[in-house]
């Protein structure tokens, strides 16, 4: 191991700051967009443009705090995609491909739940607006925050690449981790088929699109938050 | 546990890992065959109808090109743990072949739906044969570039533990593949 890559106990100290800000980013999202917003479980793909207006028309102040809550989200999300790149440079030394891989991947995790907010935030920006404009604004946020797979996925491909070449006594990440990693790559896959598909587990509101691939997230969050906070505690 | 009992080699396939990616999958097509049977329950006439359109000679050559494929697999990795290196890389290719076929015959089937105006919307049937069948063509395909890798390493001029290991863990992907296929066969295709 190189000196370059050893942990100074400043770095250390941001390294947890940045595990907790994964932690803040989940909270924020689930409590703006679940607690608050009321968005959980998701409007149905197959309801219709009246009965999706309906829920904008009438819950809109509610609606507007949750997802200014999740957008907020989006800042953490950053700080933790600093940290997981962090982590990921010291693995990969002196090449860069895969901590910048990690890091703009990163990123389009942060985009993921700040776009949907805001387009969420546009169809209750004016209730009184015609109903197939909120209908298809609400379209475009869930299309996004449950499709919008591939400019975060590359966190996953970067992560198990990086467990599976570490080397050294002091390892940042488990090999198995590096297996589930590549595991969370295949399942988040069918998350494509809710363009298809208004009902059933594929749709964006059933169980093998939506909840199923947002628990394997959480384990997956979790899992990186310990190996995120133990690099940092290390040094 | 007693000191002989840490003496014993280890008696599991591959290494620990790959077993988490490999339960795991098997799991989420254990929720997806599930999906497809209540579906199927829910209306038994239309699932029998559209069955009866599926091409079960080109679902059993399939069978028998993974089958095959499984076969050079188990011979590749005895070959390579008994050193035996140019064989190795042969049964390598040849369970690549087989799979390269599968992948072609499943580019026929697909072509002849989609000929015959048949699509993922058709009904519910089709939706989810097309679904399972897509997703574990995805899984071959990546199970030929796992197949690739190992062949890299038999290509290697001396092999270290952590290259059998990694080509075991390899093979046992791709045997995941064609047991999974074998499932797919029996509740799509014929029952």
């Amino acid at each position: 191991m190189t000196s370059e890559n050893e942990t100074s106990p400043l770095e250390g100290k941001f390294l947890v700051f940045g595990a907790w800000c994964g932690v803040a980013f989940s909270v924020f999202v689930m409590a703006g967009l679940g607690l608050v917003a009321g968005f959980l479980p998701p409007h149905a793909p197959n309801a219709d443009a009246a009965a999706i207006a309906e829920i904008y028309q009438s819950d809109f102040y509610r609606i507007r705090v949750g997802t200014v809550l999740m957008m907020f989200s989006a800042a953490p999300a950053m700080v933790f995609a600093g940290a997981m790149a962090t982590l990921v440079s010291k693995i990969e030394g002196k090449s860069r491909v895969l901590t910048y891989t990690m890091l703009i991947s990163g990123m389009g995790n942060a985009l993921l739940v700040f776009y949907p907010a805001l387009w969420w935030l546009a169809a209750t920006f004016r209730p009184d607006r015609t109903i197939e404009l909120t209908f298809l604004l609400n379209d475009i946020a869930w299309l996004q925050f449950v499709g919008g797979l591939f400019i975060a996925w590359p966190m996953n491909v970067v992560l198990a690449i990086a467990a599976f070449v570490e080397t050294g006594e002091k390892r940042y990440l488990s090999r198995w981790y590096g297996y589930l990693c590549a595991w969370v790559c295949i399942i988040l896959l069918p998350a494509q088929l809710i363009f298809f598909v208004k009902d059933g587990p594929f749709a964006w509101n059933g169980f093998l699109a939506f909840y199923f691939p947002l628990t394997v997230f959480f384990v997956w969050l979790i899992c990186l938050v310990y190996y995120i906070r133990r690099a940092g505690k290390r040094g | 546990m007693t000191s002989a009992d840490k003496n014993q080699p280890r008696s599991i396939p591959g290494e620990e890992g790959v077993w988490v990616f490999i339960i795991g999958d098997m799991i989420v097509f254990a929720l997806m065959f599930g999906v497809f049977m209540y579906y199927r329950a829910l209306n038994p006439e239309l699932f029998a109808s559209s069955q009866l359109n599926l091409r079960q000679d080109l679902a059993l050559a399939n069978t028998v090109f993974l089958l095959c494929s499984s076969w050079f697999v188990v011979l590749g990795m005895d070959s390579l743990r008994t050193v035996n290196l140019q064989k190795a890389k042969w049964a390598y290719r040849g369970a690549g072949v087989c799979g390269l076929a599968f992948v072609a015959l499943k580019y026929v089937e697909y072509s002849e739906k989609f000929a015959s105006g048949i699509a993922i919307t058709t009904n519910e049937f089709y939706t989810y044969y097309f679904i399972l069948t897509g997703i574990h063509l995805l899984h071959l395909i990546v199970g030929l570039a796992v197949l690739g890798f190992i062949l890299q390493v038999a290509r290697k001029p001396k092999l270290e533990d952590s290259d059998l290991r990694n080509a075991e863990s390899g093979s046992l992907y791709w045997h995941m593949v064609d047991l999974l296929w074998i499932v797919i066969l029996a509740i799509i295709y014929l029952v």
